[in-house]
């Protein structure tokens, strides 16, 4: 594999984003929270929230294996089906917040060091989007991190196994080439 | 098609002014023109199908027959006489989230009411094969990049 640039977005900058039909080109929802499973670094999907002029709580959740597409101005999906009751979601969508919270988390080295802060998780878009890394709060600024399942969390801390700290950028478009690479050398580790 | 807005219907058979081409009854899935509304609002809104238009390429709409035209109960309809479901002005969203402007103009065919093509304001041209739907919030077209 390549060191390709993959398309990120903050989770937070999906929140509000129209959920659009490509059946239909119909604007049936709204983003309201990215549900994120936090101890497996995984993106789960999303709760929604009603268009128009009452706006509020769709009572509905859709799951990120039902995206089409992620960009910056829409959630794609095939057809309003997509867009399904809590009660016949996974059971993360139907009840968000049961697992922990990454947010705020200290993020730690493996030296001990604290980096800084969990302030926001960084999702690759696309037609199948999953959970690359954390954005962490340091005293220099932003700092992008990618996630793997070495990394350890308490809800209060999330530790960095110390192969993924080469992989830190203060940028985020330079960060979706190092998740690429990040992955490439998880890969390599695999089969090693 | 923006060229043709506002153009006065005539009846073949009586000579009678019907209307005026208001708006563009597209189908959902954005590949033809079904109708044109010439008249009235809300649920008296009046159209014309395709398949009842003898030219269009001239300076009059011309319909075979004044009784041709009809109200419309489709809940569709309504929504393109008052203005909601319009291709023209349409954002233009692709099936992976991104927007591309909003529709300029639309050529079409005009024996069989096919759309051809899309222009864009940002001045691309999208085929016909691209588009995926036409609803009340965009019109979705596959990726072209543009």
């Amino acid at each position: 594999m390549s060191d390709q640039q993959l398309n990120l977005m903050r989770a937070s900058d999906v929140g509000k984003l129209p959920v659009v039909t490509i059946d239909g080109g119909e604007d049936a929802a709204e983003i309201r929270d990215v549900v994120y499973d936090a101890e497996h670094h995984d993106l789960i999907g999303f709760t929604l929230n009603k268009r128009g002029w009452f706006r509020g709580t769709l009572n509905a959740t859709l799951a990120a294996s039902d995206v089409s597409g992620i960009g910056r101005d829409a959630v794609m999906v095939s057809d309003e089906g997509c867009l399904k009751a809590p009660s016949s979601s996974v059971a993360a969508l139907a009840r968000p917040g049961d697992d922990l919270d990454v947010m705020g988390n200290h993020v730690v080295a493996s030296n001990g060091s604290v980096i800084g802060r969990v302030v926001d998780v960084i999702i690759e878009t696309g037609a199948h989007p999953r959970a690359v890394g954390y954005e962490v709060e340091t005293a220099d600024g932003s700092m992008f991190i990618p996630s793997s399942a070495q990394m350890s969390i308490s809800g209060d801390n999330l530790v960095v196994p110390a192969e993924a700290e080469e992989f830190f950028r203060s940028d985020l478009v330079g960060f979706g080439a190092s998740v690429s690479s990040f992955r490439n050398r998880l890969d390599d580790s695999a089969t090693s | 098609m923006k060229s043709v807005l506002g153009n006065t219907v005539v009846g073949v058979d009586d000579a009678n002014d019907i209307g005026l081409v208001k708006h563009f009854a597209v189908s959902p899935s954005g590949d033809r023109i079904e109708r044109v509304h010439v008249d009235g609002r809300g649920k008296h809104a009046v159209f014309v199908d395709w398949d009842d238009l003898e030219s269009f390429g001239g300076d009059r709409v011309m319909v075979t027959q004044s009784s041709a035209i009809a109200e419309s109960d489709n809940q569709r309809d309504g929504d393109i006489a008052r203005g909601s479901i319009d291709i023209l002005g349409s954002r233009v969203l692709d099936t992976a989230g991104f927007e591309h402007g909003t529709v300029a103009d639309v050529d079409f065919d005009g024996d069989s009411g096919k759309i051809e093509s899309v222009r864009t304001s940002g001045g691309d041209s999208i085929d016909a094969s691209k588009i995926r739907s036409l609803g009340s919030y965009a019109l979705v077209v596959e990726p072209y990049g543009g």
